[in-house]
């Protein structure tokens, strides 16, 4: 506050005759900078009293649908898992296969016919029974009616038939036997109020739904945000909070300021600053969680249709393993985690987190690691000759110049581009970055319009669906419908890895191929990983005891396999609701505000906003 | 011999008018403090930016090559801090100030154009052509202009030409307006109506005695377009639509705001850039004035 006022007073002086411009300054920033400070602390004292019963998060992504067969966006798709529960589930203890709605499951020897029991006393939210003829229902309608198939019609590709024997057994068919278990993540509907809707796909079910996992929707609005209720009948136990309620924030620092003066009680997705300016804070307990999700740079070895035909127009150079090989070897990815996230991260291998031992390809001695002076080495062996302005030839004669993409809206991307290219300058190649909307980014990867760009996913518990979009049969059509590619390449070698750990269902086994797949992508040079970032999340321990996470061991709250880290909030008894307001830091407050209102107001800054909110939904 | 002498006699005192009339312009403008004093800093300001090359080359700016610690405060070694990649704020400041300025003028140069060109036209032709001219005016001045320049730059990819071209296209129709009523005014007068009965062309109209007679306002304004430039281009920068990997103001501001350095309470690396804006825009602003007032003495004074 001091230092906003001093400036624009030494600015009055210096320019005496400037007093209207001078003026009209001064009296745009003081008039601001007041308001600025009041409205967080008035609406806090406001929201501050009637918490402790409810759960309140930050909505910073958007929400597509809340109907299950359609919901695909990652924001969504947390909220429907608090509703909803699948035949199994993954546990918070390490993320293995537990059992959800069914009680037990069992499976033929030949792994075709998989039977599940369900217990006899569970009922949903609204008092009905909840039996196997609903999963059947539920299973059924997918399979008949393609406009469900949107979100989960891919886990049931698989399924031949589906059979409610009695109304405590299920039997799933297979075509052909699966070691992923065939009732995870599907979320089942209840029955007697599907049945009754005339157009299941059209169904918004954004108002008093019914589910049977730890809290159902209240309501929905877009501009008011989500309300959920504890299900009272949730077979766990109801949960020890009322409800949970998610407030739109359209950007991060404002949900940040939001976190500080008790608005909201939890908050994830923090920028490394962020996180350790939080950390600092009394009330306020950061997690920083082992991430389920990959960051890594793809390299266009040449992307091809599933006709095999060219698309794209990458670097025809990449698609010399040799070239690719130089690349990942000049860049020091251990540095980009120090320097880019701080270190809030794992050093990465391959494409599976070490947060699921189970599939994680665990090495110190990776093949390809930073060493720019083999690169260089493997780059004059290969033929690529230095040119006089110190970019190399490519084989055909022409400069090796490239092309690094990357999403607008993740501002970590263009930090690591600013060290891959003077990394890639000392091999001799040039790049050129180019940032764009999350949107652009998505359809230019399919396409194979790009040389170069970061990617990242996010990594469910079992690692079938991640390896399965690197098959020859998972590429796109000419004009990029149908299906997606992980790195747009495939080869036969792995396909045939990928088929045997599908069906392989000695554990053991099964494992070892996943990592062999794992390697076989790192030796093509398609996919370089280049960290795991750690989940940053902070929330208001003077309002909330420790929450569970997954796994035990410094897992993540927020954005788990499965409800866990809500459903455990349990608020501190003595909740001080006053103190919560002391603790805004002005300058936190003040700072944005400034530099927003430099910048050309409060329009442009909606608009950021409204762009933001498209960014990284891909799961 | 006598008649080049008389030649030589004759531009001397063409030039002698213009010298003199070049020293009372400089009279009246130093008069004017305020306007003295932004000239002042920013001249100051455009030389540390010309240059910064001899005192901080440009791998201070190279990440890979940086060696102090990330968001470290000010210190004796780093004036004003560092950023989130451990780069000397200052460096960022002035090796900025090259971006924000070059697209400043260049916008500016764009618009003061093609808002010249049309302005003249509109004011000189009648009938369709200036009605046609007037409804394009008319139209780029009700166009929100930022939100113009947000759809053109992301039809045109990112990048410093692309600023410049969206600022350049959205901001000329103010000056075009100005122009016109100029040339409306000079044309109106007894010497042009003379020098059509002498059988002069349009062209000769336009650019012998319209032209010279818009020239100053056009200076004017052109000083004045400049400032409101730079904010435009820290604005379409901060939105994430500038050129990423060159160091603008505006970018700077994006860059705290994506890291969380306002949370983070890293105030050297947000107001910097934010009162660098201001002041120069307010310093072009203030020469802007001062000129107006000495190219207008009806302004004087007030």
């Amino acid at each position: 506050m001091t230092s906003t006022r001093t400036s624009t007073q030494t600015g009055e002086r210096k320019i005496p005759l400037a007093r209207k411009i001078g003026a009209l300054l001064t009296a745009a920033a003081i008039g601001l900078v007041p308001g600025g400070l009041v409205i967080p602390a008035a609406s806090a004292t406001e929201t501050g009293t009637e918490s402790g019963t409810t759960l309140k998060l930050p909505l910073t992504g958007d929400i597509d649908s809340l109907n299950p067969f359609i919901a695909i966006l990652a924001t969504s798709t947390n909220i429907l898992g608090l509703q909803y529960e699948g035949l199994v589930g993954y546990s918070a203890e390490n993320n293995e296969v537990i059992p959800e709605m069914a009680e037990s499951w069992e499976t033929s020897e030949d792994g075709i016919t998989w039977t599940f029991t369900f217990a006899e006393d569970r009922v949903w939210s609204d008092g009905e029974p909840l039996t196997a003829n609903d999963a059947a229902w539920t299973f059924q309608a997918i399979q008949e009616n393609d406009a469900l198939k949107q979100a989960n019609g891919s886990l049931l590709e698989n399924v031949a038939s589906v059979e409610a024997t009695d109304d405590y057994t299920l039997v799933l068919t297979l075509n052909e036997a699966q070691a992923p278990n065939p009732g995870s993540v599907l979320p089942v509907v209840p029955e007697h109020v599907w049945s009754e809707v005339e157009d299941p796909a059209t169904f918004e079910n954004a108002s008093d739904a019914v589910g049977s996992g730890p809290f159902t929707v209240v309501d929905y609005n877009p501009t008011s945000g989500v309300t959920m209720k504890a299900n009272p009948n949730y077979w766990q136990g109801e949960a020890k909070i009322d409800g949970v309620t998610y407030v739109p924030y359209r950007n991060g620092d404002a949900a940040v300021q939001a976190l500080l003066t008790g608005e909201i009680d939890m908050i994830n997705g923090l920028t490394p600053a962020q996180f350790q300016a939080l950390e600092q804070e009394e009330n306020i307990t950061t997690n920083s969680g082992a991430g389920r999700r990959y960051q890594a740079m793809n390299i266009n070895s040449g992307t091809k249709d599933v006709d095999g035909n060219d698309m794209g127009n990458g670097n025809p150079a990449l698609q010399d393993v040799e070239l690719r090989k130089a690349i990942v070897m000049a860049i020091d990815s251990n540095t980009l985690l120090e320097r880019v996230l701080e270190g809030l991260g794992t050093p990465a291998t391959g494409e599976i987190p070490a947060v699921y031992p189970l599939y994680h390809w665990d090495t110190e001695e990776l093949p390809y690691a930073y060493d720019p002076e083999e690169s260089n080495r493997i780059l004059d062996e290969a033929g690529y000759e230095m040119g006089d302005d110190g970019v190399r030839l490519d084989l055909e004669g022409n400069p090796l110049e490239l092309r690094l993409m990357g999403r607008n809206s993740d501002p970590t991307h263009q930090q690591m581009a600013d060290f891959i290219i003077p990394w890639l300058a000392e091999i001799g190649i040039s790049v050129t970055s180019e940032m764009k909307a999350p949107a652009q980014v998505n359809d230019d990867s399919i396409l194979g319009n790009y040389d170069m760009y970061f990617t990242g996913w996010g990594i469910g518990p079992d690692p079938d669906f991640q390896m399965s979009i690197n098959q020859c049969s998972s590429r796109p059509n000419a004009d990029g419908t149908g299906a997606t590619n992980e790195s747009n390449w495939c080869s036969p070698e792995f396909d045939a890895i990928y088929a045997a750990q599908h069906t392989e269902l000695d554990q053991e086994r099964r494992s070892e191929l996943v990592v062999d797949a794992q390697k076989l992508i790192y030796d093509a040079a398609v996919n370089n990983v280049l960290y795991y970032a750690d989940a940053l999340e902070a929330y208001r321990s003077d309002r909330f005891e420790p929450f569970v996470t997954q796994p035990t061991e410094g897992g993540v709250i927020l954005g788990q396999n499965g409800p866990w880290g809500i459903y455990s909030a349990t608020p501190v008894s003595s909740v001080d609701a006053e103190g919560a307001t002391a603790t805004t830091n002005p300058a936190a407050v003040i700072l944005p505000i400034v530099g927003v209102l430099l910048v050309g107001g409060l329009v442009a800054f909606f608009l950021v906003k409204r762009r933001r909110s498209t960014a990284d939904e891909r799961e | 011999m006598s008649a080049p002498a008389a030649q030589g006699k004759r531009i001397n005192v063409a030039a002698a008018r213009r010298r003199q009339r070049a020293v009372e312009v400089w009279k009246e403008f130093a008069s004017n403090r305020a306007g003295l004093t932004g000239l002042i800093i920013l001249v100051f300001v455009i030389a540390l930016a010309a240059l910064i090359p001899l005192f901080a080359p440009p791998s201070v700016l190279d990440v890979t090559q940086v060696t102090s610690p990330q968001n470290d405060p000010p210190s004796l070694e780093n004036p004003l801090g560092t950023d989130p990649a451990g780069r000397s704020v200052l460096a960022l400041l002035i090796w900025g100030a090259r971006i924000s300025l070059v697209v400043g003028f260049a916008a500016t140069l764009v618009s003061m154009l093609i808002g010249t060109v049309v302005g003249m036209a509109a004011g000189h032709f009648t009938g369709a052509t200036q009605a046609v001219l007037m409804r394009i005016i008319d139209f780029f001045l009700v166009v929100p202009g930022l939100v113009l320049a947000i759809v053109l730059s992301s039809v045109i990819g990112p990048g410093v030409a692309t600023i410049v071209v969206a600022i350049g296209v959205t901001s000329w129709a103010g000056t075009a307006r100005l122009v016109r009523s100029q040339t409306l005014t000079v044309e109106s007068r007894p010497y042009i109506e003379r020098a059509w009965a002498l059988g002069a062309g349009d062209g000769h109209v336009i650019t012998k005695h319209v032209l010279p007679a818009v020239m100053p306002l056009v200076l004017a304004n052109t000083t004045l377009t400049v400032g409101s430039a730079i904010i435009a281009e820290s604005t379409l920068s901060f939105l994430g639509l500038g050129d990423p990997s060159s160091i603008s103001w505006g970018a700077m501001l994006k860059s705290a705001l994506d890291t969380g350095a306002a949370t983070g309470g890293y105030w050297w690396y947000v107001m910097p850039p934010g009162l660098a804006i201001v002041v120069v825009v307010l310093c072009f602003t203030l020469v802007g004035r001062a000129l107006e007032s000495v190219i207008n003495p009806t302004l004087r004074g007030r």
